[in-house]
């Protein structure tokens, strides 16, 4: 079939070891599930803990994200070729940073002794601290992927709607986000995947401390240095990370289909 | 508001080209632009509508100055002109109806009425019934049929059609012809029709503008244009209009209607084509009267 190609076939072992190495952790994560003891794990009052506190701060991170993140999203896709290199590439910068040097770079603007820390704040090691930790590396999922849409549907039906009559709020709540829609929708799903997995920058910034700062990361991790939640829990709880990125991955695909041919009718 | 005067003399450097074009239209009339590809029609439009900024002149409607190289510049969206291109543009999560209620909903009528009016709207364009429908459900002709429905649902100031037919095929662009005809008369909008073909603009607007290099070359009636072509290009759209004997047209008038501008007569050719003539009131007329449109 031409459809192949013309690469060795042999290359479809290293192929396969490649998806194997994907795929088998996982395997032996759900193989070392107790199944029987799962829902005891989970509901375990430190899992309950951490689940409870990933669930409120990643979507109140989200919900900051969305508040700061479309505005810069808007900003980047009507920059002009050369400016919006530039803020993609900042933007950019978080996503490839690794989380850890995240935490460290907000521990020294609002830490006691950082930049901010005359104003008296007391944000690291806060509830405050975790959410602002996952705002840091969940924003940019949310602006790339929104920026990309918004420069797609372009500016031709904002023009049309400003010729009908329609203000700027108007066109923005009636024409610009509803034509980005999908991609806004993706940008959020993946925004809340990476706020809810954040752990480095998290960390580092606000700390460990259970029912406060110790998220669902966090506990996992813990429980493997012998503390805090049992290893079972752990386990749950990764079990559930990992469901709550397959499912994610499944909204994502079911709302961008993988062909661009979805973006004909904004085009 | 409705069918203002246009009067633009409008100046815009693109560096590789410069357009310096003067236009005029009287309220409701409808006026054909024609010229060869890139000779700054749609720049010319985009200038007119406030999306293009001018180096010099100025754009009045009615008189007030909506655009000025020095002075005011009216927001597209307080201008009261609106802009139909070759693509419909419809928005694509909104149906028929809402596209039509857009331009009053944001003017501030009510949803409701908005709707009713969008429905009417519908009807008049034919497309009765069909308001529920997103633009993907609709074909291409229907698609412009919806545009030009929430254009003049608008009440425009003044309506500009970039090649309002281009991408239809021809048998939908006639039917389409005729129904922008049509409204164009009843609702007595002010229109700039850019158009590469002779049809059309002999079919749509009274008077013709040749835009050629980004300067206007010729104007005139459109039949004056046509018969005394003063460039080429002019020679080469003059050959390509409908045909008609030397001796024009002969038409039967069939019905005369008086309103308080005057009467309306319609006259229809033998081979079925009608066109309705403004006249005086007074003008000795009568239903059964053989005229020569020449």
């Amino acid at each position: 079939m031409s459809r192949r190609g013309y690469a060795p076939p042999i290359l479809v072992v290293p192929a396969l070891v490649g998806l194997a190495f994907l795929v088998l952790p996982l395997a032996a994560l759900v193989g070392k599930v107790e199944w029987s003891s799962l829902w005891s794990d989970i509901t375990s009052p430190q899992a309950l803990d951490a689940l409870s506190l990933s669930l409120t701060t990643g979507l109140v991170a989200t919900a900051f994200c969305v508040v700061i993140g479309v505005p810069l999203a808007l900003l980047i896709a009507r920059a002009s070729g050369r400016q919006a290199s530039v803020l993609r590439a900042i933007v950019t910068v978080p996503l490839v940073l690794p989380p850890m040097v995240g935490g460290l770079s907000l521990l020294f603007l609002f830490g006691r002794s950082g930049w901010l820390g005359w104003t008296g704040w007391q944000i690291p090691f806060s509830t405050t601290a975790v959410v602002m930790a996952q705002t840091f590396v969940a924003l940019p999922f949310l602006v790339l992927a929104l920026e990309g849409a918004l420069r797609t549907s372009g500016i031709a039906y904002e023009q049309t709607a400003a010729a009908l009559g329609a203000g700027g709020w108007t066109i923005f709540w009636r024409v610009t986000l509803p034509l980005a829609g999908p991609g806004l929708l993706s940008g959020v799903i993946l925004c809340f995947a990476r706020a809810i997995g954040e752990f480095g920058a998290t960390a580092l910034f606000a700390g460990n401390a259970p029912g406060v700062t110790q998220t669902m990361p966090l506990a996992i991790y813990t429980a493997f240095n012998g503390a805090g939640v049992s290893q079972g829990s752990a386990v749950a709880l990764s079990l559930l990370l990992l469901v709550t990125a397959i499912a994610v991955l499944l909204l994502v695909r079911a709302w961008r289909p993988s062909t661009p041919t979805s973006v004909k009718g904004v085009g | 508001m409705s069918g203002a005067t246009l009067e633009a003399r409008v100046t815009v450097d693109r560096g590789r080209y410069t357009l310096q074009a003067e236009v005029h239209a009287d309220a409701g009339e409808v006026v054909a632009v024609m010229g060869p590809s890139g000779a700054g029609k749609s720049t010319l439009f985009g200038a007119l509508a406030g999306f293009v900024d001018l180096d010099e002149g100025f754009v009045h409607l009615d008189g007030r100055t909506v655009d000025a190289a020095s002075g005011p510049h009216v927001t597209p969206r307080d201008r009261g002109i609106v802009l139909l291109g070759q693509e419909p543009r419809l928005f694509p999560h909104l149906t028929a109806r809402e596209n039509i209620a857009f331009g009053p909903r944001a003017r501030g009528t009510v949803r409701a009425t908005a709707r009713a009016d969008a429905d009417v709207w519908l009807e008049r364009v034919g497309l009765a019934g069909m308001g529920g429908r997103r633009p993907a459900e609709l074909s291409g002709g229907q698609q412009q049929r919806v545009a030009l429905a929430r254009a003049l649902a608008t009440s425009p100031r003044l309506l500009l059609l970039d090649e309002p037919l281009t991408s239809l095929d021809p048998e939908t662009a006639g039917g389409i012809r005729e129904l922008l005809s049509a409204q164009l008369r009843e609702t007595g909008t002010t229109a700039l029709v850019a158009t590469h073909d002779a049809a059309d603009a002999a079919s749509l607007a009274s008077r013709l503008v040749i835009l050629e290099d980004g300067r206007v070359t010729q104007t005139g009636a459109v039949q004056a244009v046509m018969d005394a072509p003063a460039t080429p290009f002019v020679t080469i759209i003059a050959g390509t209009r409908p045909h008609r004997g030397p001796a024009g047209l002969q038409a039967r008038i069939v019905q005369v209607d008086e309103d308080e501008d005057g009467l309306a007569a319609r006259a229809r050719t033998a081979d079925g084509a009608e066109v309705v003539l403004r006249l005086p009131i007074g003008t000795a007329i009568a239903p059964g009267a053989t005229i020569t449109v020449g």
